[in-house]
């Protein structure tokens, strides 16, 4: 009976494992494959590619498609601008963020800032998707001469994200016992003082995941970068949006290979910062 | 009612062994308590004994009956835990009739065994009241009341009144032995506190890093402790330490310290060891008394050099050379600090504790 | 200069008053304990004094300064947190040297180095410099949280319940150990508790607090030979002081107290004129354990009374009867042996009994000179 058990658990955690990396899977095989393999209208699927390429990402940095692609007519096109584009909003709207929801995060939980509504509304802003506001948000960002620039994004970026930032710092600040900071002020801290050097050091790593989560956030957001802007500035996921050519329609296998440089940064931020996603700080403080 | 025996249980973590080779048997009826510092295994033991762990090695039987593998469900044991684990979103009734109503007992047995607890437990009035409006001395009544419900066997006890008032506590304490003496039942309890364990238990099982110390009712565990721990952290007062000599002289044992101006003491042995080396001698400070430091028949000379006065006694403490004694005296008594005093023992109180296994000589 | 004194101060949350016009005078090099049960506005008492709560009414003055309106930087205060409050992420001698990097006035690195290896010195925890609070058993985080307040070397150090998450036999250790270190450093020590044992064993003198309010404050030996209320009455001694209703009479020029089982008369006379004021009312008789005479030691005259229980202590015996209905215990010395359900004489040591009117104010004190006798 155990093993049957045992059987169904391992079954189903790989049917899940399956359907959550399959698509990273496709991603990769396909940004190696030359044009021809690109789709099953040859009658074959290619599940690994036969003939693996970079011709992909030539493609996508400026170079003419080349051997099996030469049919594709289209312009060069170049996908730089739009990953360092991604790179700065991302970055700075997620430090906005950051900066701020961690401060609120902790008046919140250490001095019961804005009574006990602040910490609900704040949640709240989260609670409507983007799309229903994203119309007026662009009215207003024309309004204030923010449309179509990086600044605009960044500052939309740090506005979205800021809810979670809250919501996370703030559970993470809740379980630092107030008496730490407080030891810090008799100590001879100033309020700021007690918050960097006794509290923050702290919540590293929840600072770290959350810093995390709101950078993928902002990374693969699609729907504000191409409202809010598309002309002049472009963002990498509304890039590879774009990606077309006039003979083949959408070119699976540029996107694929822009897809896959995406993931990078994510990826190596993850590994960056993977020490201090480490727990356990906190036990010795307090008394049990 | 049952009888528990755990025989030569074991249990490991990884590579530490939490409780090692215990063996205790514990008679049906019987108040016993499980006491020793933090760390000694008395929870682990307690939690073996409740089914929420399984020994690594070793029997545990209630009334002859293995149960190593038997589900905490089916022990049929009450609890009784410091955090009372009470359900608050039910009223005191509905907490105490838990046990019978997942037995899905008639409505009406329900009502008057709840009844009946709580006339016991003198909550009757609170029944009705939700948990959150009562205190926590009140709140831990319903707890015990919760665990009797069912009418167990076995009760285990883990610090229930750790959390109450000082107080309180105390009677809590005499309700405790009460209740236990009234339904005859077998009461495990476990605690840090002697002065818990000596109050309520019968018999106290002494714990230390794992080992059982020693298994004794309260009047043997103070009096004649087994080894050198027991003697140290039963009394609510520390026993006094200091390292001897022993030599024989017929029936006797002449013990000599090595302290300056010591007079040897003898004692008559109750039982006496050859082959250990060095020893150390025990005595209560209860048994040590204050006398002129001129005095001839003194033992050892000191100055005073701190006085706890705790109300119906005082706590003389002194050096002597360069060790530490306490001395527990009339309220009255008030030496100065600094002043010099002479000790006089009562050699029938005397311990010796041999270094090497800790254990009791005299 | 680390005399303290609290001058109406009154502290409110909300609705709730912890502190109520509370007035106190602690002394230069005082062990002041604070004693209260749970909920008494012991801990707000302390973080007023050192600054971490702001009180609605009244000055704080330490060493003559008003501080009421300083930060707690500013006052030279220390303090230990009942939860310790130790850095985790920092070791031992970090946590020790935290408070001396934080000044206005910089201490230079060699100097910070020295006085946290004093004070190491002094708690015995140099070979703990290195370790993180995660890795130190329960005695020695709080000598570091102490060392932790001693490294400032300020003029006042408050304690707030240090040892109550400590082993029974440990909290024993430290008892003298806290007492001899407050005696070296001379300096003024506030410490709070709800264990009356501590408070008795340790303090120059104790203040009962009860529901913001202070009870009384004065040696050891008032608070428990001269309680001024039952609260104090039976908040300082273990067990608690027992306490009889009986009933109050006057006839023929002498005071009856009656109860069932318990009759007591006096020649009325000055001394006593506080006790007759409340002629018809129903008093409280306070007898402590020790003060309860049983079998033998007992008058002939004395009521019988059954035993309920009997817990052996080791170096005492308590007994608990029922006297009239009511529990009340007695202490005696180790060598008697009675049992449950045994009835014994009981009876009361007259020079040492208290009478407390019904609001609960002390109205006589035996105090040794035993004024009432057993009527037959």
């Amino acid at each position: 009976m155990k093993a049957l058990v045992t059987a169904a658990r391992v079954a189903l955690i790989s049917l899940v494992l399956v359907i959550f990396l399959f698509p990273v899977y496709w991603t990769v095989t396909m940004a190696f494959k030359p044009a021809d393999e690109w789709t099953p209208t040859s009658g074959k699927i290619y599940w690994l590619p036969d003939q693996p390429t970079l011709d992909n990402f030539r493609r996508i940095f400026g170079g003419t498609p080349g051997g099996s692609a030469s049919f594709l007519v289209s312009t060069p096109i170049n996908a730089t601008d739009s990953i360092v584009n991604s790179l700065i909003t991302a970055t700075f709207g997620s430090l906005l963020a950051l900066v701020v929801g961690t401060f609120t995060a902790y008046g919140i939980s250490r001095y019961r800032a804005g009574g006990n509504m602040l910490g609900f509304s704040v949640l709240q802003l989260r609670m409507f998707p983007p799309i229903a506001v994203i119309i007026p948000v662009l009215f207003l960002w024309t309004y204030l001469h923010l449309f179509d620039t990086r600044l605009g994004l960044i500052l939309i970026y740090g506005a979205v994200t800021f809810p979670f930032v809250v919501w996370l710092m703030k559970s993470f600040f809740d379980e630092v016992p107030r008496e730490i900071s407080e030891a810090a002020i008799v100590d001879g801290c100033t309020q700021f003082g007690a918050f960097w050097k006794s509290v923050l050091p702290l919540v590293k790593g929840g600072l770290a995941t959350t810093a995390l989560f709101v950078f993928i956030l902002n990374w693969s957001d699609f729907l504000i970068a191409l409202v809010l802007a598309g002309n002049k500035i472009v963002t990498a996921p509304v890039f590879l949006s774009q990606i077309n050519s006039a003979a083949t329609g959408q070119e699976f296998g540029s996107r694929a290979a822009l897809g896959v440089i995406l993931i990078t940064p994510p990826l190596l931020l993850s590994i960056l910062i993977q020490k201090h996603l480490v727990r356990g700080l906190t036990f010795g403080a307090i008394k049990r | 009612m049952a009888q528990i025996r755990i025989q030569n249980v074991t249990k490991t973590f990884g590579k530490f062994d939490a409780v090692q080779d215990l063996d205790l048997e514990i008679e049906d009826g019987t108040f016993v308590a499980l006491l020793g510092p933090s760390g000694c295994g008395k929870s682990t033991t307690m939690n073996m004994l409740s089914g929420l762990l399984e020994p690594t090695r070793g029997e545990i039987l209630f009334d002859g009956e293995v149960v190593n593998t038997l589900k905490p469900g089916d022990r049929n044991i009450g609890f009784v835990f410091q955090n009372y684990a009470i359900f608050t979103h039910m009223s005191a009734f509905d907490n105490i009739a838990f046990g019978l109503k997942v037995r899905k007992r008639p409505k009406e047995e329900i009502e008057q065994e709840v009844r009946q607890v709580a006339q016991l437990l003198g909550i009757e009035e609170m029944l009705d009241r939700r948990t959150t409006e009562l205190s926590v001395n009140d709140l831990q009544k319903v707890a015990i009341g919760r665990s009797m419900i069912t009418k167990p066997g076995i009760f285990l006890l883990d610090e229930p009144f750790s959390n109450l008032d000082a107080g309180f506590r105390s009677y809590m304490r005499a309700e405790l032995k009460k209740l236990q003496r009234e339904l005859e039942q077998t009461m495990i309890y476990v605690t840090h506190d002697q002065v818990e364990a000596m109050s309520m238990a019968e018999r106290i099982a002494i714990m230390d890093r794992g080992r059982l110390q020693q298994y004794g009712t309260p009047d043997e565990v103070y009096n004649q402790p087994a080894n050198r721990f027991v003697a140290g952290f039963v009394g609510s007062t520390m026993m006094n330490f200091l390292p001897t000599t022993l030599d024989h002289t017929g029936d006797d044992l002449v013990l000599t310290m090595p302290v300056e101006g010591a007079r040897p003491v003898t004692v008559h042995p109750r039982s006496a060891e050859d082959g250990d080396d060095a020893f150390t001698m025990g005595i209560r400070p209860e048994h040590i008394e204050l006398v002129d430091p001129g005095s001839a028949a003194a033992w050892l000379r000191g100055t005073v050099t701190l006085i706890e006065a705790l109300g119906p006694r005082n706590i003389v403490h002194l050096t002597s050379d360069r060790y530490v004694l306490r001395v527990v005296v009339a309220p009255t008594v008030r030496p100065r600090i600094g002043e010099a005093v002479g000790l006089e023992l009562d050699s029938r109180r005397v311990h010796v504790f041999s270094d090497a296994s800790g254990k009791a000589l005299v | 200069m680390s005399r303290i004194q609290i001058n109406g101060v009154t502290k409110q949350f909300g609705e709730v008053t912890a502190l109520d016009r509370i007035d106190l005078d602690i002394a230069d090099g005082e062990f002041f304990c604070v004693l209260g049960p749970p909920g008494a506005g012991k801990t707000t008492l302390l973080r007023t004094i050192v600054g971490l709560e702001r009180p609605e009414a009244g000055r704080v003055l330490i060493g003559d300064t008003d501080v009421t309106d300083l930060v707690p930087s500013e006052r030279n205060v220390s303090i230990v947190f009942q939860n310790l409050a130790l850095y985790p992420d920092k070791t031992v001698y970090d946590n020790l040297a935290f408070p001396l990097r934080q000044g206005k006035e910089k201490v230079s690195k060699p100097e910070i180095d020295r006085r946290v290896k004093e004070t190491a010195e002094v708690l015995q925890i140099t070979p703990l410099l290195k370790r993180r609070p995660a890795r130190l058993s329960g005695g020695e985080r709080q000598r570091v949280a102490i060392g932790r307040c001693l490294v400032r070397a300020p003029r006042v150090y408050l304690l707030d319940e240090p040892l109550s998450a400590l082993d029974a036999l440990l909290r024993l250790q430290m008892r003298a150990e806290l007492k001899y270190l407050q005696r070296e450093l001379g300096r003024t020590l506030v410490y709070v508790t709800h264990d009356q044992v501590e408070a008795m064993s340790m303090a120059d003198r104790i203040c009962v607090l009860d529901s913001g309010h202070v009870q009384q404050v004065g040696l050891p030996d008032d608070v428990y030979n001269r309680p001024v209320n039952t609260f104090v009455a039976t908040t300082v001694g273990m067990p608690p002081m027992n306490l009889v209703h009986v009933g109050l009479e006057a006839e023929n020029g002498s005071l009856q107290l009656r109860a069932e089982a318990l009759s007591l008369s006096a020649p009325l006379d000055a001394r006593l004129e506080g006790v007759a004021a409340h002629t018809g009312e129903q008093l409280s008789v306070g007898v402590r354990p020790e003060d309860v005479r049983l079998g033998a030691d007992a008058p002939s005259s004395s009521p019988r009374c059954r035993v309920i229980a009997v817990e052996p202590l080791g170096g005492e015996v308590i007994v608990d009867l029922d006297f009239d209905g009511k529990i009340i215990k007695a202490m005696t010395p180790p060598d008697v042996d009675y049992r449950p359900d045994e009835v014994i004489p009981v009876g009361f040591d007259l020079s040492r009994i208290h009478l407390f009117e019904p609001s609960g104010r002390s109205v006589y004190a035996a105090n040794g000179v035993a004024a009432f006798a057993q009527a037959s």
